[in-house]
């Protein structure tokens, strides 16, 4: 609560985040495989995030 | 000889990504392709597998193949890219594979009272090019798990060996990342990430030449860049659930390195449930970079820098992208889509780059590239 400096939602109000749609880069592999083309034709790379968000249920 | 040189620059990037989210058992199998009209076409399959051995610990593995197509490697120009003097004789006609790169993966997720723990060791090779990996990522969550705080590191250690040189070089990169996934409301998750790159040793594809032409004297000579590189970029990423069934991610990102080049990048996917079993997103990406400081499009005489890659030049890029993914079902009363272990994967992808004076060997400024891949992850 003093880290994210937010109104806590509970899990019991979670049921949009639960969505596998709500987290980002739900599929890695298939991030994996768009970075993999996209860093070969740019001159740019990182600062893409990681895995996570959802309900934080699991 | 040419052909190597849009090969070398398909192979040399090993990925991977970070990822802290326990994963399901499951099987995921991927037939990837890449063409563009540089004639570069790139065929990748993948198998990626996930197994808990307990309660608390997973591991994870994945082998993948990097195949190009000799047929696609018919070049335009008569000369030979490398030496710019003699005949390219060597069109690639037939339809066996030219390069083949090879990769490894073998790693684990395990969670510590709800702190989750990654580790990855990955392994590629090919004929002119090794590299090693290690990545490990932690997770902690906080607050109920509202907020949840992501450490990365990696770190890579390259040799690069051109067929067409006599030596052997070594690039290392060392990644550092953190990140913070906070749930915003019930309706809104937001992420913020900050990546540390720092690379040292060479850094450019061995098989590029500089043509200096002064007069009539043309020279050929090795390209020259920096041997360190830093790098960082801030991005941040929002989620919205816009309705039922539908999500709306939008992102920034901004990227600066000691190359002085400098970056935006915005995105935004639409993910929607066409049904309980389809579901559908589309992805629009647009890209925009400066130059690095020593990039020139033409050079009349030495320098002690000097650049060709056409990453290095000013210029944007657009990518857009939509991906399926239908989950099996008993309802359908088709074999093998009858199965709900199964989910089959398919997208599309179309990417442009402009970059603000031609390339070195394609002599084109245009680059559109299409991408198709399909595949099904089956859960154990």
């Amino acid at each position: 609560m003093t880290i994210s400096g937010c109104a806590v939602v509970q899990p019991w109000e979670r049921e949009r985040l639960a969505d596998p749609n709500m987290m980002f880069d739900e599929n890695p592999i298939q991030k994996g495989i768009k970075e993999h083309y996209i860093n070969i034709r740019e001159g740019s790379e990182g600062g893409t995030g990681s895995q996570g968000g959802g309900c934080g249920c699991g | 000889m040419v052909k190597k040189l849009l090969i070398v620059i398909f192979l040399i990037y090993p990925f991977y990504v970070f990822s802290q989210q326990e994963p399901d058992n499951q099987i995921q199998v991927n037939f990837n392709s890449y063409f563009d009209n540089f004639r570069l076409n790139v065929i990748y399959p993948s198998i990626n597998i996930v197994k808990s051995i307990d309660n608390n610990t997973s591991i994870t593995g994945s082998y993948l193949v990097d195949a190009i197509s000799s047929a696609s490697m018919k070049m335009t120009f008569k000369v030979d890219g490398v030496t710019s003097a003699t005949a390219n004789k060597q069109g690639g006609g037939d339809n066996t594979p030219d390069e083949l790169r090879h990769q490894i993966n073998l790693g684990f997720v395990r969670n510590i009272s709800g702190v989750s723990v990654s580790a990855d060791g990955m392994y590629s090779i090919e004929h002119d090019y090794s590299s090693k990996t290690f990545a490990t990522n932690i997770s902690i969550p906080f607050a109920k798990k509202n907020t949840v705080l992501q450490i990365g590191f990696a770190g890579n250690w390259d040799k690069v060996f051109p067929q067409t040189r006599f030596w052997t070089r070594s690039r290392n990169t060392t990644t550092y990342n953190i990140g913070m996934t906070q749930i915003l409301s019930k309706n809104i998750v937001s992420q913020f990430d900050f990546s540390f790159i720092n690379i040292d040793g060479y850094m450019l594809d061995g098989y590029q030449v500089v043509r200096i032409l002064n007069g009539t004297n043309l020279s050929i000579l090795e390209p020259i860049e920096p041997e360190k590189r830093i790098r960082k970029a801030l991005g941040a990423r929002m989620n919205f659930a816009v309705s039922k069934h539908s999500t709306l991610l939008l992102g920034y990102r901004y990227y600066w390195d000691t190359w002085d080049i400098k970056s935006s990048t915005i995105d935004a996917e639409y993910k929607t449930h066409m049904s309980d079993y389809t579901n559908i997103s589309l992805n629009v990406r647009q890209y925009f970079q400066n130059k690095a400081y020593f990039f020139k499009a033409t050079y009349t005489v030495p320098e002690p820098l000097m650049a060709v890659d056409s990453k290095l030049n000013s210029g944007y890029t657009n990518d857009i992208s939509v991906n399926l993914e239908y989950k099996g079902n008993r309802y359908t009363g088709i074999p093998i889509i009858n199965n709900d272990k199964v989910t089959f994967l398919a997208s599309l992808g179309f990417f442009h780059r402009h970059t603000d004076s031609p390339d070195w060997v394609m002599r084109m400024s245009e680059l559109y590239a299409y991408l198709i891949s399909f595949g099904f992850k089956f859960s154990l």
